[in-house]
């Protein structure tokens, strides 16, 4: 396995692939469920990667969590788009996921238009210095993501403090739940990589 | 074929002990597609259709585990009546309790190594995890349901820790 040789370790805004561990169902001969589900996919049918590929063994698990990880991230109002993917990209970086981190880190500098929020959370870590509310939402993450059994209302104080409701703070619960979900699959069932993907 | 989510009582709701006059029921119901999809995750994974060698005792038996290592006693209380309803054997499930996976057969013992692993500790996965997966009998399907089914695990965790705190639990 060249797993060792080529996984990428070191957090990157570059975007990635993803080499899987395990054999991904054959694109060429999909069951109906597989074709419903794809269908859904980022990129669609057209376009299927080796994550959807391998994820399309268990139709009926994947088309809930497609559709659940596009209402936690994409869901109107609320907590604003750009702190998700925060929270996301500080989840990512506590578990050590670069291939999700080098994902949402490019949405995040699409969104905000700026690329040294991301670099410092990449370079120095989780405790990098942050503007306030991006600091209690970081803060928050990472506590969440590391010892969710030691969160307690005190954890919530600072994100009150910074200005955020009730209900972006479900929604901030709700990202890190979700990537906590999203982390251990790319980190379980494959590796990031430079290279091309080779499907087994 | 689609879930019909409204004949299942909610099951994280359930596990958070949240009734529908509490404001925290409000604020989840208002991100109805959250609740929905969640709730559909839930019955995907433990109340799986069509071929599947991967079995909904050992389903249990990996979210006993969950709990246990976890620490959520709302997790463990949830696997144990449904491992019981199920008529698990008690002495698999004390087992897995104590973490005792050297006592079990082969397969799940195979399958709680790699969920107290990356349950854990996810960056610890490496491919000699799958490989000793394939060893004790799991084909790439139930892998990936396999996957999917701790990687759930940890998001409900998370979700039911925020919501404590949310509902003022120091």
């Amino acid at each position: 396995m060249s797993y060792s040789n080529n996984a990428v370790k070191v957090f990157t805004v570059d975007p990635l692939n993803w080499q899987p561990w395990v054999e991904t169902v054959d694109v060429k001969a999909l069951t109906p469920a597989q074709i419903d589900v794809l269908s859904e996919a980022p990129g669609g049918l057209e376009k299927i990667g080796p994550y959807y590929a391998l994820l399309a063994h268990d139709p009926e698990v994947l088309r809930e969590r497609t559709r659940l990880f596009n209402a936690v991230m994409y869901g109107r109002g609320g907590l604003p788009r750009r702190e998700r993917e925060l929270a996301s990209v500080a989840g990512s970086r506590v578990n050590g996921c670069t291939y999700c981190a080098s994902v949402h880190g490019r949405i995040y500098n699409d969104l905000t238009k700026r690329t040294d929020v991301i670099q410092r959370i990449f370079t120095e870590g989780v405790d990098a210095q942050l503007e306030p509310r991006e600091r209690a939402v970081v803060d928050f993450s990472v506590a969440l993501t590391r010892s969710p059994e030691r969160v307690t209302a005190d954890d919530l104080q600072p994100l009150r403090d910074a200005g955020l409701s009730e209900a972006e703070i479900l929604d901030l619960i709700h990202v890190v739940a979700m990537f906590a979900w999203a982390n251990r699959l790319l980190q379980t069932l494959g590796h990031p990589t430079r290279d091309e993907v080779v499907l087994v | 074929m689609s879930i019909n989510h409204n004949n299942n009582t909610d099951v994280a709701d359930g596990l958070a002990g949240l009734q529908q006059d509490a404001a925290l029921w409000q604020l989840r119901a208002a991100r109805v597609d959250v609740k929905n999809f969640l709730q559909g995750s839930d019955v995907t994974l433990f109340e799986p259709i069509g071929r599947t060698e991967f079995g909904v005792i050992e389903r249990h038996l990996i979210g006993l585990r969950v709990g246990v290592i976890t620490r959520s006693d709302a997790i463990v209380e949830r696997h144990r009546a449904a491992l019981n309803a199920l008529g698990a054997d008690a002495a698999q499930v004390q087992a897995v309790e104590a973490g005792a996976h050297g006592e079990l057969p082969k397969k799940i013992a195979a399958a709680l190594r790699f969920s107290d692993k990356i349950t854990r500790e996810p960056r610890d996965a490496s491919p000699e995890d799958i490989a000793e997966l394939k060893a004790s009998g799991f084909v790439a399907q139930d892998i990936v349901t396999l996957g999917q089914l701790i990687s759930y695990l940890s998001f409900q965790v998370r979700l039911l820790a925020g919501l404590r705190a949310l509902g003022g639990a120091k």
